[in-house]
């Protein structure tokens, strides 16, 4: 009788260990994969809108900047401004930077420019690297990680020696005489992991003909270093970016300088300290000089000139920001809370090599407090509540601003489909390089409002994904508004994301995305409509890997179609060694936008120069793991 | 998507393996190289131990002398494991690894599963497999390559 129940249990075993590994190894590999992506871990589908680009997506597109990342997401896509940097909310107009209120961070740590602009006017093409994964979400996902006001938040999470240990070395080599290279290493020893990245990028990039003998420059050359060390409850990150620029039309209200050079030197670093299980802290630097050399035939379009046709200064601002935050679950409610503080300030204005003081308003201080509840209403319901306060404080008689931040949402999520809908109220005010530039105008302009309702639904059904966004929003006289009296009206807008992605299986993946955006009031227009589409094929075969990718766009400004065609070719040569033959707008199709001109001495617009920021590029890229 | 959950996340927690996943699938390699039903395995790897401590197929041991299968993380261990003087082809243990290099460092590593590109990669070498008479299964068959 004991060898029968002994051998009824040996039975059992061996079923029980059947039915286990009825899951055949790809299906194990593919649940490891997905449940390890490192995106996995820093998303939390509570927090909004979610664009992502995961690890494998990242490197499936053979994405190098995150211009290439960002020249495919609808509402931001890649927009250079008239100085030649990343800029995507640029009208191409006469303004000093206007996409401020993209914040990107690093790690969940916001780099800025402070008193220059936000983060993205030099990292918003930086080299990535030492990137594994990218987020994208529309306003702002959480207040526990902004300091200002966001209308989108990008954040990029560096990789982990854990999944990157040793060094990997990139050599690139394009068309009209691209290059970059870089250098990564990283390790973990005991409770310590670290990172280093360094590239190096020369771009000689397309010239704009504007009229002259001497077409618009926007080469770049480009050096950083990325780097961070990490225990277990501590990480500082180092960063360092040197980029000198040809600055395209620069200060020149016409577009024909007759010299455009702007020169930066960033550095950032900062710390973030676990003080237990609920309490953190986080205390951040950035500085920015910034080396402006402008000469052109006429006054330029820059005060700090004073009405000169020349204009050769140095900048320098710092920016010190400290956090504290504070995160506990008590039963169904997860709360967090914190304060925040940051300092911005102009250190000083060399003009011609002179110490200058041209405004008394040099300094920023933004104080803020927030709570945010998340009550799980079930195991399938959650209400999000959250609402955050900042004080902006300014110096030189300037007034100051009192914005309020509201956040109200509702998720429904079952293992097939989720549901979010959010109620937004955003405030946002002038950003201190602009009101410097014009204190006269600007001293005392009100602050915009931004009202939004927000839907999402979002399917998964076997290897298909579907995801529908609807945003409705009205921005109360708003900042990026131009208007004959300076301070804006409304504006109203729509818009709509539908993305739909498919795995034929692990190695063969399509994505289509359709967005289409109605603007009321924007810019001096009554009416704009944006409409644009997305397909991506990746493919591999063997030790190939294929990615074949358009970007359509177009808009009732020109009522034209733009096409940018993406494709690479990798050759895995061995575990150690890639060659990848790349080709970006290959069409030389690639969506192009107006830089406004103006004749001074007549004062009447000029036709406007139609740019596209994506040059034509062919590039080969070698790929070195040891 | 799954059920609605709050994260509260450590600095360190970025890094760490899923447990269940991970699990699931080692259990997986392991069986596939050892005829036993339970394996015994040895690692001295904090983060791994944990993942199979709880395992109702996986027995870990303190002495790599008594492991079917030793799984190696890093060249440290790999080191302490061949100063042993108890590695051998047909003998136990089986050698596993967690990292491409150690796999190239030693012959008497059979296979590894690794990150490459923030893709995991599961890869067994055919001669190293002979020598333990280790025959996989079909459906392991496209992780086999012939050489390194």
């Amino acid at each position: 009788m004991k060898k029968i129940i002994d051998n009824l249990k040996f039975l059992l075993l061996i079923i029980l260990i059947g039915n286990l590994y009825a899951n055949n190894i790809e299906t194990l590999l593919d649940n490891f994969n997905q449940k390890n992506d490192l995106s996995q871990k820093t998303i939390e589908s509570n927090r909004g809108h979610l664009i992502l680009f995961n690890r494998e997506k990242i490197e499936k597109i053979h994405a190098k900047s995150l211009k290439d990342i960002l020249k495919t997401t609808p509402v931001i896509y890649h927009h250079e401004n008239r100085i030649g940097i990343p800029d995507p909310l640029s009208s191409g107009a006469f303004e000093p930077y206007r996409s401020n209120f993209i914040r990107l961070y690093i790690d969940g740590v916001e780099i800025t420019q402070g008193w220059m602009g936000s983060g993205l006017m030099l990292y918003g093409d930086v080299n990535i690297d030492f990137v594994d994964h990218i987020e994208l979400y529309y306003l702002a996902p959480s207040f526990d990680t902004s300091v200002e006001p966001a209308y989108l938040t990008i954040f990029l999470y560096s990789k982990s020696p854990k999944r990157d240990k040793g060094a990997e070395i990139g050599l690139i080599q394009g068309s009209r005489g691209y290059g970059s290279q870089s250098l990564s290493y990283g390790d973990e020893k005991k409770n310590l992991s670290y990172m280093v990245n360094f590239s190096h990028t020369k771009a000689k990039r397309e010239t704009i003909p504007n009229g002259t003998t001497t077409p618009l420059n926007r080469d770049f050359e480009r050096t950083q270093l990325f780097s961070y060390i990490k225990s277990k409850n501590q990480t500082f990150h180092l960063q360092i970016m040197k980029k000198d620029t040809n600055s395209l039309a620069g200060m020149s209200y016409d577009a024909t300088p007759i010299a455009s050079h702007i020169d930066y030197l960033n550095l950032h670093i900062d710390y973030t300290l676990a003080i237990d299980e609920y309490w953190s802290a986080q205390f951040a630097y950035d500085w920015l000089k910034s080396d402006m050399v402008q000469l052109d035939d006429s006054p330029l379009a820059w005060s700090d000139a004073l009405g000169s046709n020349s204009f050769n200064g140095i900048y320098k601002n710092s920016t010190y920001t400290a956090e504290l935050t504070y995160k506990n679950r008590f039963d169904k409610h997860l709360i967090t809370s914190g304060f925040k503080a940051r300092y911005k300030k102009l250190d000083s204005l060399k003009k011609d090599g002179v110490e200058t003081t041209i405004s008394p308003f040099n300094s920023e201080g933004i104080y803020t407090i927030f709570f945010q509840d998340q009550y799980m209403l079930s195991e399938e319901e959650l209400l999000t509540l959250g609402i955050s306060y900042n004080h902006i404080s300014r110096n030189g008689s300037i007034v100051d601003d009192s914005l309020l931040q509201l956040r109200l949402g509702y998720i429904y999520s079952t293992d097939n489909w989720s549901y979010k809908t959010y109620l937004y109220r955003t405030q946002f005010a002038i950003e201190p390089l602009t009101r410097y530039l014009d204190t006269t105008y600007l001293q005392d302009a009100s602050q915009q409002t931004t009202l939004g309702i927000t839907e999402e639904i979002n399917y998964y059904i076997d290897s298909h994904k579907f995801k529908l966004m609807l945003l409705l929003m009205q921005d109360e006289h708003g900042l990026l508004e131009i208007t004959s009296d300076i301070e804006g009206g409304n504006t109203k807008y729509f818009f709509t994301i539908f993305d739909y992605q498919y795995s034929f299986d692990s190695d063969n993946r399509i994505n289509l995305q359709l967005y289409y955006a109605l603007y009321k009031d924007i810019f001096n227009l009554d009416e704009l409509e944006d409409t644009s589409g997305y397909l991506s094929i990746t493919n591999s075969y063997e030790d190939f890997d294929f990615h074949n990718s358009l970007v359509w766009h177009s808009n009732s400004i020109d009522n034209r179609d733009y096409f940018d065609l993406t494709s690479s070719i990798s050759w895995n040569i061995s575990n150690d060694l890639t060659l990848t033959l790349k080709g970006d707008n290959i069409l030389n199709r690639a969506k192009k936008t107006d830089l406004y001109r103006l004749n001074t001495a007549t004062q009447t617009l000029m036709t406007p120069l139609k740019i596209s920021p994506i040059d034509r590029r062919f590039t080969i890229e070698l790929e070195y793991t040891f | 998507m799954k059920k609605i959950l709050f994260i509260i996340l450590l600095l360190v927690e970025l890094q760490a393996l899923e447990r269940d996943s991970t699990l699931k699938l080692y259990v997986g390699v392991f069986s596939a190289l050892s005829s036993q039903n339970i394996i015994s395995v040895y690692t001295n790897d904090r983060e791994y131990r944990d993942i199979f401590r709880d395992s109702r197929y996986i027995k870990l041991t303190s002495r790599v002398e008594d492991a079917n299968i030793a799984l190696v993380t890093n060249a440290k261990s790999l080191r302490y494991i061949l100063n042993k003087n108890i590695i051998g082809y047909n003998k136990y243990p089986i050698l596993f690894v967690t990292d491409y290099k150690l796999l190239k460092q030693t012959p008497y590593a059979v296979g590894a599963f690794y990150w490459r590109k923030g893709r995991s990669q599961l890869l067994f070498i055919r001669d190293r497999l002979s020598h333990y008479n280790i025959r996989l299964s079909s459906d392991y068959q496209k992780f086999i390559i012939d050489e390194l």
